[in-house]
């Protein structure tokens, strides 16, 4: 199919990403310095990674597991250098001009940690498929070298379905780094005054490890299976940050079951036809003004057509 | 391990595929092609310090072999009276296919090639009982591998030409006139063309004679005799002989035609497993390749042992040589084997028996990329090795060391052939010792290229009656090889990405910036802790 197949895996990717963009970042110039920073900090972790794993590799035979740990651990690493940098400074009152278009942060470090996170889980999500969609939009798909290599071909792979596995690995990965993101830079705000202030980062890292192995068992053909633990540890994470962020699992429990009910019962369509009918209500209500205005024409008398326009 | 048919025909995902470029250096038609490639034309595409010119366009050429158990008669001059009659076992050497590299015609050349060797390999262990016959007789039996057949008969046009022009199988040189000359062949000593075409695909056990209906009834009773013979060939190997024979019977495509068109005489008969159609539908296609299974293996074989008895039985006939077991004995080992080494190895070097007759001479000559192609397309620029391969076969086959057994070097060897035409010496070695020695037989390998597009006869410049095959230079660029799944679950993909879509803004449509913005009391942040 080609390229209607790459541009339907990259919206399957990122919408999630387009759409909080679109709705948190967007609108604010510092928000969106702050998202491409985020960007950049991963790349930096890679590239460390990267140069870690080509001096190993020149010292032992099979690197691939220590390097994929390492590469864990620096990324988390750059995480924390990020909040180092003292962007929990300027969520203080009055720290930062409020120019026009630019939001007010105070009180805004989990925002600004969904914000960073999110450019984090764009630019890994984007490393990660963009080889692979762009083979998609050819004529073959991937896996050929390795089949000529062995001699065989592999049993486990996805077959058609790898351009879903991708798809679903992309968005996974965007949503796990705003969620380890807020975590970590949880601990990092609470580090110096509470002896548990840890607990977030330690689950952020321990579920990015066990994330990544989960990953690695793909390859074995067990995709259905890691997806689904994957997705259910994402609903545990998406849970630990809303109890970070002053929700109880009580609450996320209700928020889950009333968007489900909302969305079946379609409320956002009722909500708008709602607030149209409410509109055309305002609008048959009879305008004061204009009867006035009209009133002056009766008097005057100088132009007899234009009331008859307006309430046309 | 990919792109393997599966037992009821169809292939399953994933494939193998390919994508390349291909950049012609000609273009239009036969004419168009054939004035581009003459050098005048290429002027300006000469090398200014070597004088070369690049290859654009140009006619297919390749060899023809031609193999003569008997002696051609000598002329002591350069006569060329009547003075013999021939039958002529013939067997296509080239296919091909939407890729000319990968054009192996294993129905299509193989399998009937086989059986022709496996007669002449017979003919050569008796060939002083069959020289006898023949000098009786005045009657000779000769083998003929046509090349450029598939490309509208490109090898049987251009001797047929030859032979018309009495410059078969060399032309005599006036220069030359105090030699012994070989007497040419006229095609009008051609009483039989006996050609052999997709042995080893038979339906049951049967086989078909064709020959040309007006032309059998002329000479009915021997034809009757020889058609007989290569019966009671089939027979003795449990296979049937369908004669349709009938005034009205025409001769299926085969190189019989470009003689006919040259000779009102000259008669066919081709012996294959078709009918009034073909039944196998792979001819001269990339396709022409089998996975043999060993019952597959083991009915091929039996069938070209039955076509090679034939033939000698025929031959035989012809010549007026007693058919018995002796010789009619064909060598099923010697089929076997060839079998495994044309056929099921991958090239053809690579069996034991095909080392030991190469001895080291493939790669001394043509370790080039072109040459190490299992191939049988014969193209512009003579690329492949079969008929090198073919040609050490025949020698194999027909030559003889009893009168060179004191012959020990290659040098010494190539000095017998020199200041006469009949024979030629070759240095060979054994397929089944692997010795080497020195061979005589009398084999002739021609270059051929149609008559219609041969520089070097401009007065057939072009003649429709050959062959006008030309083909342009061309060069494949950016292979790329890759995998190829089921696309089936592409649809489903682009569903679920407009599902993701409107998903993600229904989720977070319902959270706003309070949501992520937590007030965690005013009074912490002013003692210095930052929110």
């Amino acid at each position: 199919m080609g390229y209607p197949l790459t541009i339907a895996c990259y919206i399957a990717s990122f919408s999630p990403a387009i759409a909080l963009f679109y709705s948190f970042i967007a609108h604010d110039p510092v928000q969106i310095i702050l998202f491409f920073l985020g960007s950049f900090f991963w790349l930096v972790s890679i590239l460390f990674s990267s140069l870690i794993w080509f001096g190993l590799s020149s010292i032992l035979p099979d690197t691939f597991l220590i390097s994929l740990a390492i590469c864990i651990f620096v990324q988390e690493f750059s995480r924390v250098a990020y909040f180092m940098l003292g962007l929990n400074k300027i969520t203080r009152q009055g720290q930062i001009s409020v120019a026009p278009g630019v939001s007010d942060l105070h009180n805004a470090r989990h925002m600004l940690a969904l914000v960073c996170g999110l450019g984090m889980g764009v630019i890994s999500a984007l490393f990660y498929t963009m080889n692979a969609f762009a083979i998609f939009s050819g004529p073959g798909t991937i896996g050929l070298p390795d089949a000529l290599e062995t001699g065989v071909i592999d049993p486990n792979r996805a077959g058609k379905y790898l351009p879903l596995y991708y798809t679903l690995s992309a968005f996974l990965l965007t949503v796990f780094h705003v969620t380890w993101t807020i975590m970590v830079w949880d601990t990092c705000h609470k580090i110096k005054r509470s002896p548990s202030a840890f607990i977030p980062a330690a689950a952020a890292l321990v579920s990015h490890l066990f994330v990544t192995f989960l990953s690695s068992l793909n390859s074995r053909g067990f995709h259905v299976i890691v997806f689904s633990i994957q997705f259910l540890v994402l609903l545990i994470c998406i849970a630990y940050c809303n109890v970070i962020m002053g929700g109880t699992i009580g609450s996320f429990v209700n928020g889950i079951s009333q968007s489900i009910i909302d969305a079946i019962t379609l409320k956002q369509i009722r909500v708008l036809i709602d607030e149209r009918k409410m509109r055309n209500q305002r609008h048959a209500v009879p305008d004061e003004p204009m009867t006035e205005r009209g009133g002056v024409n009766e008097t005057g008398g100088s132009n007899s057509s234009a009331p008859d326009t307006i309430d046309a | 391990m990919f792109n393997q048919p599966k037992e009821d025909g169809s292939s399953g995902y994933p494939y193998c595929g390919m994508s390349f470029r291909l950049s012609n250096m000609a273009a239009g038609n036969s004419e168009i092609c054939f004035r581009r490639g003459k050098n005048d034309a290429k002027f300006f595409q000469m090398n200014i310090d070597s004088g070369d010119a690049p290859q654009v366009c140009g006619a297919m050429h390749s060899e023809n072999i031609f193999a003569f158990p008997t002696p051609i008669p000598t002329s002591p001059s350069n006569e060329t009276v009547v003075t013999s009659n021939y039958m002529m076992v013939a067997s296509r050497m080239d296919s091909f296919g939407m890729i000319p590299e990968v054009s192996v015609g294993e129905i299509s050349v193989l399998t009937s090639m086989i059986s022709v060797l496996a007669a002449a390999r017979s003919m050569g262990t008796q060939i002083e009982k069959w020289q006898k016959a023949s000098n009786m007789s005045n009657r000779n039996i000769f083998f003929s591998f046509f090349n450029g057949e598939s490309l509208d008969y490109i090898g049987s046009g251009t001797t047929a030409y030859q032979m018309e022009k009495n410059i078969f199988p060399q032309k005599i040189r006036p220069n030359r006139a105090d030699r012994t000359h070989i007497h040419p062949i006229h095609v009008n000593e051609i009483d039989y063309i006996l050609e052999v075409q997709q042995v080893g695909v038979s339906q049951g056990r049967k086989y078909y004679v064709h020959v040309d209906g007006e032309r059998y009834v002329q000479n009915k009773t021997q034809t009757d005799r020889v058609i007989d013979r290569i019966e009671r060939g089939f027979r003795s190997h449990g296979f049937d002989l369908e004669k349709p024979i009938s005034g009205e019977s025409r001769v299926p495509p085969s190189s019989w035609h470009s003689f006919a068109k040259t000779d009102p005489k000259v008669q066919s008969i081709l012996i294959a497993p078709f009918n009034e159609d073909y039944e196998y539908k792979r001819i001269n296609s990339m396709l022409d390749k089998h996975k043999w299974t060993s019952d597959e293996k083991e009915k091929a074989v039996q069938e070209m042992e039955a076509v090679a008895t034939s033939i000698l039985a025929a031959s035989a006939e012809y010549v007026g040589l007693e058919v018995n077991d002796v010789i009619a004995k064909v060598d099923r080992t010697l089929i076997s084997t060839l079998f495994d080494c044309m056929i099921t190895s991958n090239f053809w070097f690579d069996c034991d028996f095909m080392k030991k007759l190469d001895g080291g001479r493939f790669h001394r000559l043509f370790n080039s990329y072109g040459y190490n192609e299992k191939s049988t397309y014969i193209s512009m620029e003579t690329h492949t090795a079969f008929p090198t391969v073919l040609h050490w076969l025949t020698i194999f086959a027909l030559g003889s060391d009893k009168e060179t057994l004191n012959v020990k070097s290659e040098k010494s060897c190539s000095h017998l052939g020199q200041f006469q035409a009949m024979y030629t010496y070759t240095w060979q070695p054994s397929p089944y010792t692997g010795n080497f020695s020195c061979l005589k037989s009398s084999i002739v390998k021609k270059v051929m290229i149609s008559p219609a597009v041969d520089p070097s006869i401009p007065e057939e410049e072009m003649n429709i009656r050959y062959s006008t095959w030309m083909e342009s230079v061309y060069i494949i660029e950016s292979v790329n090889l890759y995998l190829m799944e089921d696309s089936s679950f592409e649809s489903t993909m682009i569903l679920f990405a407009v599902l993701s879509a409107l998903i993600s803004i229904f989720v977070v449509g319902r959270c706003s910036e309070s949501t992520f913005i937590i007030d965690e009391g005013e009074p912490a942040a002013e003692g210095g802790e930052p929110l």
